[in-house]
């Protein structure tokens, strides 16, 4: 078995122990990027300098006998919008092709706390808009399960990357679904956390109402463990939740399924979708049945309704946020993420504050009527065949918002009413492709879902399927 | 193309012309949406705090 076989776990684990040096897991990295890369378009920069000095400090400080942290030594790369005080960070854009912030995010603070070292980063939708994994600027990022085939977006190059074995963990942003989506896409777990649970310190902003920031990794306890190290209260960000962080690592580490009753969603989730891709959500349903789990019906309610309110926020938050740009430096823009700024400005804000007045009542509303009839909610994470890049390639066409709307359809709801949602691939796939279902539970109910996905992942065995590339 | 087309939203900008569209079609969902909750009025209404209310419905708080 390879260096770059193991799981994010296992690496820390080989390192702590001295069966391996974090040098040798980097160099194992580096060559596979080397060798794979080219035919992903998943990394935009590598760092080998920056992940080499990494992890030569964390091997002398376990050679001088000093603590290491819980990822010591373990190499990631991320989303390439994770400020670092004079490093690159480009957003995907052109815009941002040079721009070296002056402050460190807090999340890629508090990770390097911990021991993990910095690869590079990671391909993206344009300013993280856009659901498919298309770039005009740096190319569409490729899924490793087929190169053919969209990876999902906006973190493509989370999902790409850490599916192909190129790093052991990635950090991705879900604005409407861009953890998620790459993670089912690429056979992943992901994780959307409650929004607040996480610090967006130094993190590029796309919308602030519906941005969060959380792991895309090959298991549930990998996503555990870096979840584990960015959560939790920043004075940074005003917005971090002053909440204590459970032991998510402890959840994973206890699978349970037994008695843990699963509301099924259905009605709005089954309404346009591809059978296939319902039947690879009844597999998960019934993997998670033969774990001990108790399937009950729930009503969702009008979840249309629920993308319709969160619309203005996301168009006119980018908006704002884009402004400027927009108005100096229009044609540097990629003509799908000029297009959805625009509407942002024909909103009202009467629009805008009607949304924001209403969020908490709808978010009190479903919550004490889904999760009074069930302790986590599944619903698929997609319910379309992945295309591929070719047939989503659609930039500010007619077609355009209909193949956004579709892909995120699934996912969307959730940003409005601040879920939590784990994104964890389907026993049967979808025509050759990874499925993907999403456990929804209640705000700050993540321990839940890890605790509930171990069990799932010990009954599929997920993480053992690998792309062949 | 009207004055008001290319001032919008700055001055001498001009929109792509299918944005007007797509933002009457997403207004009039939000709209719908708005007028469908409770009796569709937030008269009376105080300030919502998100972060108040997802604290509050934690699973220590709300199981």
């Amino acid at each position: 078995m390879s260096l770059t076989d193991l799981t994010l776990a296992q690496a820390a684990a080989g390192v702590a122990s001295g069966e391996f040096t974090a040098t040798e897991l980097t160099e194992a990295a580096l060559a596979r990027i080397e060798a794979v890369n080219p035919k992903l378009n998943a990394f935009v920069r590598v760092e080998e300098d920056t992940a080499r000095a990494g992890a030569a400090a964390v091997d002398a400080k376990r050679a001088a006998g000093k603590p290491l942290g819980p990822l010591a030594g373990v190499p990631l790369a991320h989303k390439d919008m994770y400020y670092r005080a004079g490093g690159l960070t480009t957003c995907g854009s052109k815009i941002r092709r040079e721009f070296r912030p002056e402050v460190t995010s807090t999340a890629l603070a508090r990770l390097a706390e911990a021991g993990a070292t910095y690869l590079g980063g990671l391909n993206m939708a344009e300013f993280a808009m856009g659901p498919t994994g298309h770039n005009e600027h740096f190319g569409p990022c490729r899924n490793p399960w087929d190169t053919a085939r969209i990876t999902g977006g906006s973190s493509s190059g989370s999902g790409s990357a850490t599916a192909a074995r190129l790093c052991y963990g990635a950090l991705g942003s879900d604005t409407g679904g861009s953890i998620r989506l790459p993670a089912g896409f690429c056979n992943l777990a992901g994780m959307k956390p409650t929004q607040t649970r996480v610090s967006r310190f130094g993190v590029m902003g796309l919308s602030f109402s519906l941005d969060n920031v959380g792991p895309l990794t090959r298991t549930v306890l990998d996503n555990a463990l870096m979840l584990a190290a960015i959560a939790g209260r920043d004075p940074l960000d005003p917005t971090s939740a002053d909440m204590p962080v459970p032991d998510y690592a402890a959840a994973a580490r206890a699978p349970r399924a037994s008695g843990v009753r699963v509301g099924v969603a259905r009605g709005f989730f089954e309404e346009d979708a591809d059978e296939l891709a319902l039947a690879a959500r009844d597999s998960a349903l019934a993997a998670l049945v033969s774990a001990g789990a108790q399937p009950v019906e729930v009503d969702v309610g009008d979840m249309a309704r629920i993308n319709h309110l969160s619309a203005p926020l996301t168009a006119s938050e980018a908006a704002t946020l884009h402004a400027h740009w927009l108005r100096e430096r229009r044609e540097d823009y990629g003509a799908q993420m000029r297009a959805r700024c625009e509407m942002g400005f024909r909103f009202s804000a009467v629009d805008y504050l009607s949304a924001v007045q209403l969020r908490p009542r709808i978010v009190t509303a479903f919550v004490e009527r889904v999760f009074s009839a069930c302790d986590v909610l599944l619903a698929p994470t997609f319910n379309v065949a992945t295309p591929t890049i070719e047939e989503t390639d659609v930039g500010s066409s007619q077609g355009f918002e209909a193949v956004i709307s579709r892909l995120s359809r699934c996912t969307r709801p959730f940003n409005y009413l601040t879920l939590p949602g784990l994104a964890l691939p389907t026993p049967e796939a979808v025509l050759g492709m990874p499925g993907s279902i999403q456990l929804l539970a209640r705000p700050f109910g993540e321990a839940a879902l890890y605790s509930l996905g171990a069990a799932y992942e010990a009954e599929t065995g997920f993480p053992d399927r690998a792309p062949d590339l | 193309m009207s004055e008001t087309e290319r001032d919008e939203p700055f001055p001498a900008y001009r929109f792509d012309p299918a944005a007007s569209d797509r933002s009457n079609r997403a207004q009039a969902g939000l709209r719908r949406a708005v007028l469908d909750h409770g009796d569709g009025s937030l008269f009376d209404t105080e300030p919502q705090h998100i972060d108040t209310a997802i604290a509050r419905l934690a699973p220590e708080a709300g199981s």
